[in-house]
């Protein structure tokens, strides 16, 4: 397939750009709009079962195939994360169990759900479905390397999963894999396991470097006619700033990886100081392991916002269409995207105030976290004032929306104690952190995937999924990871550290053994809440509502293609136009409550629009 | 059933399992009642900020839900609402930030009448050496550990002569006087953690961390591993007794010291070549 | 610079709601640079390097055994001499733009030969350099300033042999076709010529970063860190 000439892609470029040389605008026909000078892309069109559906270089496919192997992945976390509950909630029912184990599903959990499941889904798997057609391209722009970018995270899934049936099992060093611990003796999968999980991870950030060259510059470099990027949808702005993060956050990742690897197979030290182990001076010396930690976290955290920031564009869009009202303050919440994503890459250390670092780093890694907390929480504001005076349909997507207003702001609360050095003393490595990531980087990006699902299954199915099992699916979802991770918060407070096998000869911590019993249950009813999707997933294809054109009556392109679902290459024979941003719900004097982006001016005259 | 009306069941069931919950923090045992009091105004403040997001959100819920023919307000920014909104915030962070500082200043900077203890770690056990009569610690090295060293203490090291070793997992404190925890590790990263004491800080192999307290209630406690150490992690524990001065001073002197241990090893060699000679 | 900064920040202040911005919108043409993707790609792909190389670098500085004899440098060796080369290969490549303008094809050819030669005479300097350490007693576990030092020149490689797999792409091309076919391949020439200067600059920032320094200016940011 590759050998085919036709994958090259050819742009023509002789065109300059064209922010400046708007002069069209005083032209007396108000639609008018000079004729594309970006030449179209020659897409490579498979037809073998092969080219079009396994080796494919059509961006929606590729998104749908990242979407369902980083769910394949979330369902082997979820069920890692059953087993743990069991030996937490139920150790006699878990007596199969050992600490090994243990540690070792805690790890896979930790590592599959933070980047296999979570980024992959949201940059891999929204970002290709969504960014060309949102942007009104007919594809990525190296869709030949789009293909090689999923095939890459295919492989790096085997070889993490690989690592399950490897003497020694998979690592159990704890996802943050810190050194020394995690290549000596007395962790479980000290041996091949880590060896793997490097591997895994390397060719992980070589794949996704692939696909991020992709987003980016798809964004920046082939939108269509009309599209600036201030007119370019928050979910866009928040893939693509994600993108860059990763970008630049994922080398750390990889330069620990390999280090790591160095020192397990060929006896460097760059993490390793002199050792005592079993009695015996072990060969290592002169490294430093908290070097890896900077070097984790570095990556670690911008990890974070990889994460949410798509999170975070992906809810305002899903807000602004099903209040039907413009996303409020739609330039803040750019603002915000971007602050953030800058900052993000100035507080890493705030996981690290009690690892041992010069002390007097606190002072700074504190400040500069809380300064991120102000553009967070201006995104919050602006999600809530979106729905003041809105027209809000109260239907599954909207549901998600509210469940992640409640779980985020939770979360981001609980990280303003974290992110306050003296406040993270005591509750650092305690059940506090626990339920502070799984509700603001767990529950609430989870509440976005749920509602983003309702949201967009019928632009990639035709076909609507059905509303009444949506409903439970998301009161199961909501109340149960509620009640999972809001009394952990009070495990914290008690003292109860972290990644503890077992807990229960402690004086002072047995009145815990109730809670645990009460959250294991509930974690048990989520994860299988989880079915009730892909039972409603698979009865709508069959025989779900047909969706027809535009069924939530949206602005975005992505809905204004002309056939749906959308067929390779997108736009049929004529690009769209865009003469408008994408939160034009409710214009006063138009005659509906929506205009999409290409309705031209003409057609919607005698709206007057306000000014701010 | 309005799903506002679950919401709201939310927002009220947390605050009432606030208010009842049995699982609260363990009674402070050291000066450091300040870390509570900024837990607590975060708490407040930040508790306030999330009941007031939700319960607004709620509203929405109830006075926007959709109605047919009814339009939204078109409003894209309100520049003036954002203004006060940042400047709220960023106050209101603030206040909580500079507080945060102010106590981070106290943790890091040790006063000097504090007793330095030198915890060890390794997995998955911890042992203690506290100053002798010089109040001050030998130097060590991790290549001098074994059987007859096993501080690994440096032999040319005059500080080290009269260190007190307490080969235990369980040490004593003298109530109301400061310490200094010295913490070093012999192999991987553990933490030093007795929750009631509400300090911590990871031992690192390859360099000595600190930090520091002063335990003012007179108990026992249990220590914890704070920092992840490999299998044996849940199990590392220890107890500490915080005594009075005289029950403190009684203890110190039954144990043992580095010269003591240093004697009794050459006795036992002695005694093993005349065994061997005979 | 103060250009793109001024693009980028006009561009965030823009209200894209009212008309008469939307007016100017219209005509946009949906492109942020005036760039070829391929240009784009090769920035972006030096953005991600230079993150790489500078987390070594400072992995490297943070290790650094104290009592390392840095000096070894100031001694005649083959990294005097690989510099060199790849000094070369920069001057090669400016000729071969000069020459492009000129459109004397037939140098640009011969100059791309000597450019992806030279290249591979710096990876063997590079692999001979290595034997001569190893055979000195320095592995690479030796302690941590040679542990960096392999893993960068590594790395450094592989990021030539990366641009090297191009190479073989464009000038396989250029030398098979006549001269109009040539002149159409200048972008992707270009695209090289920068390449190979970027990976100059690293190495002499890797050159004066394992030369300059000693002793005091490692313990000075050890003790920042630790
Ligand atoms: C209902 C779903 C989930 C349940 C019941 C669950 C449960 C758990 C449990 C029991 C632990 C181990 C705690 C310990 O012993 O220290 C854990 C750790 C973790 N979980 Fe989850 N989890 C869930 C979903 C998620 C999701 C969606 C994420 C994505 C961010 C996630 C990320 C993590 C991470 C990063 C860790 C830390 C691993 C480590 O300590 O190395 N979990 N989870
Ligand atoms: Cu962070
Ligand atoms: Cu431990």
């Amino acid at each position: 397939m590759s050998e085919d000439n036709n994958d090259k892609i050819i742009i023509q470029s002789q065109s300059s750009e064209s922010i400046s040389g708007g002069g069209s605008g005083s032209t007396t026909d108000i639609d008018y709009v000079r004729p594309a000078e970006v030449g179209d892309q020659d897409l490579y069109h498979g037809h073998s079962f092969i080219t079009k559906w396994v080796f494919c270089q059509d961006a929606k496919v590729i998104g749908v195939q990242y979407f369902l192997l980083a769910t394949f992945t979330g369902i082997i976390g979820l069920i890692l994360s059953w087993l743990m509950r069991l030996q937490l909630g139920f150790p006699e029912l878990a007596s199969f169990m050992t600490a090994e184990h243990y540690y070792q599903f805690v790890t896979m959990h930790g590592m599959i759900m933070v980047v296999y499941f979570l980024t992959a889904l949201f940059l891999g798997g929204f970002g290709n479905f969504l960014i060309p057609l949102m942007v009104g391209a007919r594809d990525m722009v190296f869709p030949y390397l789009n293909m090689v970018s999923f095939w890459m995270f295919f492989i790096a899934v085997v070889v993490l999963l690989a690592s399950f049936f490897v003497p020694g099992g998979p690592t159990g060093s704890g996802w943050t894999l810190y050194p020394p611990q995690s290549i000596l003796e007395g962790t479980p999968g000290s041996g091949m396991g880590i060896l793997l999980m490097c591997l895994s991870l390397i060719l992980f950030v070589a794949g996704f470097t692939m696909g991020g060259l992709n987003y980016l510059i798809t964004v920046l470099q082939a939108r269509t006619r009309g599209m600036t990027l201030m007119r370019m949808p928050l979910t866009v702005w928040g893939i693509f700033t994600a993108t860059v993060l990763a970008m630049l956050a994922f080398p750390a990742l990889l330069v620990g990886s390999l280090m790591m690897s160095l020192d397990k197979i060929l006896g460097t030290s760059f993490f390793m100081p002199t050792i005592l182990q079993a009695g015996e001076v072990l060969e290592y010396g002169g490294g430093s392991p908290i070097l890896f930690q900077h070097l984790f976290w570095f990556f670690g955290h911008p990890e974070v916002y990889i994460v949410a920031l798509p999170a975070f564009g992906i809810i305002s869009d899903l807000i602004s269409v099903h209040s039907r009202k413009n996303i409020f303050g739609y330039r803040m919440m750019v603002w915000a995207i971007v602050v953030i994503g800058g900052l993000s890459f100035f507080v890493w250390a705030h996981h690290m105030y009690v690892s041992g670092m010069n002390p007097w780093f606190g002072f700074f890694f504190a400040t500069t976290t809380l300064i991120i907390a102000v553009p967070t929480a201006m995104k919050v504001y602006n999600w809530v004032l979106t729905l003041w005076r809105g027209n809000i349909r109260l239907n599954t997507v909207m549901l998600w929306c509210l469940g992640f207003i409640v779980t985020f702001v939770n979360g981001g609360i609980t990280g303003i104690f974290l992110g306050n050095v003296t406040v993270d003393v005591p509750l650092s490595d305690t059940y506090f952190v626990i339920a502070h990531f799984h509700m603001v980087m767990g529950i609430a990006p989870l509440m976005v995937i749920m509602g983003a699902v309702y949201h967009w299954f019928p632009l990639v199915t035709g076909r609507m999924l059905s509303e009444k099992l949506g409903k439970w699916h998301f009161w199961f979802t909501f109340l149960g990871a509620y009640s999972i991770y809001f009394p952990m918060h009070y495990l914290g407070f008690i003292g109860v550290p972290r990644r503890y096998f077992e807990m229960y000869d402690s004086p002072y911590v047995t009145s815990a053994v109730g809670m645990n019993e009460f959250i294991s249950t509930a974690a048990f009813i989520v994860g299988a809440a989880q079915f009730i999707l892909i039972y409603n997933i698979i009865k709508s294809l069959k025989t779900g509502k047909p969706a027809g054109k535009n069924p939530w009556q949206a602005n975005s392109l992505e809905w204004l293609t002309p056939s749906v679902p959308p067929e390779h290459g997108n736009w049929g024979d004529r690009l769209p136009v865009v003469h408008r941003w994408p939160y034009d719900y409710s214009v006063p004097g138009a005659k509906e409550d929506f205009i999409t982006q290409t309705t031209p001016p003409s057609d919607v005259t005698n709206s007057e629009v306000e000014k701010t | 059933m309005h799903p506002g009306i679950i919401f709201f069941l939310v927002i009220l069931g947390s605050v009432l399992f606030h208010i009842f919950t049995p699982w609260y923090w363990t009674d402070v045992a050291s000066n450091w009642g300040s870390m509570d009091d900024t837990i607590t105004l975060t708490f407040w403040v930040g508790g306030g900020v999330f009941i007031a997001v939700c319960l607004f959100m709620v509203y929405c819920v109830f006075k926007f839900s959709y109605k047919e023919g009814r339009r939204a307000e078109y409003k894209p920014e309100d520049k003036k609402l954002e203004k006060i909104l940042t400047w709220a915030t960023t106050l209101g962070v603030a206040a909580l930030l500079a507080p945060g500082l102010i106590v981070w200043n106290q943790y890091i900077n040790v006063p000097k009448n504090a007793i330095h203890i030198d915890v060890m770690a390794w997995q998955w056990g911890w042992q203690y050496r506290l100053p002798g009569e010089d109040g001050k610690l030998g130097s060590t090295k991790i290549k001098n550990i074994n059987d007859n060293n096993p501080f690994g203490i440096i032999l040319e090291d005059p500080n080290g002569k009269d260190d007190i070793l307490i080969q235990s997992d369980v040490i004593h404190l003298k109530n109301n006087r400061p310490v200094k925890i010295l913490l070093r590790s012999v192999d991987v990263l553990h933490n030093w953690y007795v929750p009631q004491f509400r300090a911590k800080m990871d031992a690192v192999p390859g360099v000595v961390t600190y930090y520091w307290f002063e335990p003012n209630k007179a108990g026992e406690y249990e220590v914890l591993c704070a920092e992840y150490c490999g299998v044996g992690h849940y199990g590392m524990r220890g107890r500490v007794f915080v005594k009075n001065e005289e029950d403190y001073k009684n203890w110190l002197q039954e144990q043992e010291t580095f010269s003591d241990l240093i004697a009794k090893q050459e006795e036992i060699e002695f005694s093993k070549t005349k065994l061997a000679k005979k | 610079m103060s250009n793109l900064l001024k693009k980028l920040f006009g561009t965030l202040l823009q209200k894209p709601w009212e008309t008469e911005r939307a007016a100017i919108d219209n005509a946009h043409e949906g492109k942020t640079f005036n760039i070829s993707v391929q240009k784009s790609a090769v920035i972006i792909i030096f953005g991600i390097a230079t993150v790489l190389f500078s987390l070594i670098f400072t992995s490297y500085l943070y290790t650094l055994p104290p009592d390392q004899d840095t000096n070894y440098l100031l001694r005649p060796n083959l990294l005097w001499l690989n510099t060199l080369v790849l000094f070369f290969v920069t001057y090669f490549f400016s000729k071969i733009t000069n020459d492009l303008k000129k459109k004397e094809t037939l140098k640009v050819k011969r100059n791309l030969l000597i450019v992806g030669g030279l290249s591979y005479l710096f990876l063997f300097g590079q692999v001979i350099f290595w034997f001569q350490l190893m055979k000195s007693g320095n592995y690479v576990s030796t302690n941590s300033y040679f542990s960096n030092f392999y893993v960068f020149t590594a790395l450094h490689g592989l990021h030539l042999l990366g641009g090297l797999f191009f190479w073989g792409k464009v000038s396989s091309k250029v030398l098979k076709s006549d001269q109009n076919k040539i002149l159409e391949e200048e972008k992707s020439i270009s695209a090289l010529s920068l390449y190979w200067t970027y990976l100059l600059i690293v190495w002499l920032m890797f050159f004066l970063m394992i030369y300059i320094f000693n002793d005091a200016v490692i313990a000075w940011c050890k003790s920042l860190i630790t």
